[in-house]
């Protein structure tokens, strides 16, 4: 279905340079290149542990329920604020782009609040909600929101004008306007909002945690750092890698699934 | 962006749906102007327009590109306020979209939904009138056949050809069951062979259908194959100059239609006035442009 426009130029190697082996070959030589540096003393064993080490501990945290209740801790904070924002930031989004009145009204409170950088506002927020779970998921929310707002409400002026007047020539009405054509058409862009804010999402709860927790996956990063602990130190880090890949993964799978419809209509990315 | 939605809805749904014959289309003294660049004089983009359009008949609207055609076909659609000027459907003066009148617009790709199937954007036209059901998707079906698509109901609007893509946006419209078809260059952008494809076909369906047709076009002869009547417009402003009836009787045929007396006899006739129109001053606009 996807066709190259321009065909990838051949180089000797073939199968090996033309398909992800490279890349997962890659990566092993890294970490071969790991273990051997740490094993022949090139670099300091008491900061970096061999990668055997590593995978040692982390196959015992997995095992000993240690990772499964951190991040159920980060996770169900994250999600939360994630579908928060989720919700606000498609809502607010979708009527700037549609009524020009509360574009009006809202921008310039948005422009304002937009760049500020989100971990600015823990201390502020630790003021108001102190250190739990509210705290962080309001921290969550602030950075979440602003992607998801933003690429909704240019998804929304972006609609083709024709496609809003062939819903006016057919008789809809204002509602009807949004949700067969408005939000449809929009979809993808929101999308793009949505990826970027899932990336913010698990880096805020990360921050979060490492400010003021006693719980969570950043918090047992940091902890396990300051108490020595460097082997579990970075069983979490590596920990938190592959969580942000298979949150990435399944993303773009509900993505595929949702936007089907793009695949090939050369509007990908829009 | 939402005032003119609402201001266009204004005049929707007032009048009974399922009238049998069309309703007498007219256009009074409907002008336009638009906005000029930076802050020059407005452009009058229509003169005083008068046109009425009977029940069943088939007329087309024939003028150089940037003449104003498509301003005046929105106009009547409903989709534009003209300036001045009225739009009336059996003498009752309308505002905004109306149930009985259906517009195509000439960037027809672009007008078809991309997450919709071509079943589910011919269904469009159902699902907007509130009539969604298992008996209407049997008869968007049956219009999908009826315009050459079967099998191709799971298709999406990029998977098919300009020519396809228009058949969808005909069907799409005639399921709506409008009493008046306005088309906007329907036929220019697809190859020569095509068109007359879809030329035959238009002309099958305005008789199976009895539906009044407003065909835009910059294609002269086009405008004599499918028309009762032709309508001249110039640019600067658009303004009607000439308004000829076609001869020929129904059903036409590409070969013999076009090599008939009264065909090549118009042809010549609406040649040396097209050319005559192009060299007259302060109507320098170029022809055939997209
Ligand atoms: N929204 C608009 N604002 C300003 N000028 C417009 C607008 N729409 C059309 N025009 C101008 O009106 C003239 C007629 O356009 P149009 O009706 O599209 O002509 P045609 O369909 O005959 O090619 C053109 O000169 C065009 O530039
Ligand atoms: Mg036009």
């Amino acid at each position: 279905m996807s066709v190259r426009s321009v065909p990838r130029r051949r180089v000797p190697g073939g199968f090996f340079l033309d398909t992800k082996t490279s890349g997962f070959t890659l990566v092993a030589l890294l970490l071969v290149l790991w273990e051997v540096s740490v094993r022949t003393a090139l670099v300091d064993s008491i900061s970096v542990p061999a990668v055997s080490t590593v995978a040692e501990r982390f196959i015992e945290l997995l095992r000993d329920g240690t990772l499964v209740d951190e991040f159920a801790q980060t996770l169900r904070r994250m999600f939360v604020g994630y579908l928060l924002a989720a919700i606000i930031g498609i809502g607010v989004g979708l009527l700037m782009g549609y009524f020009d009145r509360i574009h009006n009204l809202l921008e310039p409170v948005v422009e304002l609040i937009r760049p500020l950088p989100t971990p600015a506002y823990i201390p502020l927020v630790i003021l108001f909600l102190g250190v739990g779970d509210s705290m962080k998921i309001f921290i969550t929310v602030i950075a979440c929101v602003w992607p998801i707002l933003l690429n909704t409400y240019s998804g929304v002026r972006n609609v083709p004008r024709i496609q809003i007047d062939t819903a006016r020539t057919f008789g809809l009405g204002n509602a009807a306007v949004l949700r067969k054509v408005v939000v449809p058409a929009a979809a993808p862009s929101v999308f793009t909002g949505l990826r970027i804010s899932l990336t913010l999402a698990l880096i805020l709860s990360i921050i979060a945690e490492m400010v003021a927790s006693n719980n969570g996956i950043g918090y047992f990063i940091l902890f396990a750092q300051r108490s020595f602990r460097v082997t579990d130190m970075y069983a979490g880090i590596i920990a938190l890698g592959i969580i942000g890949y298979l949150l990435n993964l399944l993303f773009v799978r509900i993505e595929g699934r949702v936007l089907h419809w793009n695949a090939g209509s050369g509007r990908k990315g829009a | 962006m939402m005032n003119w939605i609402r201001e266009r809805r204004a005049g929707y749904g007032l009048h009974a749906v399922g009238v049998d014959e069309a309703p007498t289309l007219r256009v009074e003294q409907v002008t336009k102007q638009y906005a000029g660049h930076t802050a020059k004089a407005p452009v009058q983009v229509l003169a005083p327009v008068d046109l009425t359009l009977e029940p069943g008949s088939f007329t087309t609207i024939l003028g150089p590109s940037g003449c104003g055609k498509s301003t005046l076909l929105q106009i009547m659609a409903g989709l534009v306020a003209p300036t001045d000027g009225t739009i009336s459907l059996d003498g009752r003066a309308v505002q905004g979209p109306q149930p009985e009148l259906l517009y195509l617009f000439q960037q027809y790709s672009l007008s078809l939904f991309p997450w919709r199937t071509v079943l589910q954007n011919v269904a469009f036209g159902v699902e907007s009138r509130g009539r969604r059901s298992a008996e209407t998707l049997d008869e968007c079906r049956s219009l999908i056949e009826r315009v050459g698509l079967k099998g191709y109901e799971g298709h999406y609007p990029w998977q098919l050809s300009g020519g396809m893509q228009q058949r969808v946006a005909i069907a799409r419209a005639l399921v709506a069951r409008p009493k008046i078809l306005l088309m906007d260059e329907p036929f220019s952008a697809v190859d020569a062979l095509t068109r007359e494809e879809l030329q035959d076909e238009l002309l099958g369906i305005w008789q199976e259908y009895d539906l009044t047709i407003v065909f835009v076009t910059h294609d002269f002869e086009e405008a004599i194959y499918l028309s009762q009547e032709i309508v001249v417009l110039k640019a600067h402003p658009g303004a009607i100059v000439e308004k000829r009836a076609v001869p020929i009787a129904y059903p036409r045929n590409q070969l013999h239609t076009r090599a008939s007396e009264a065909y090549l006899a118009l042809r010549h006739d609406l040649h040396e006035l097209i050319f005559s129109l192009k060299k007259k001053p302060g109507a320098g606009v170029p022809v055939g442009a997209p």
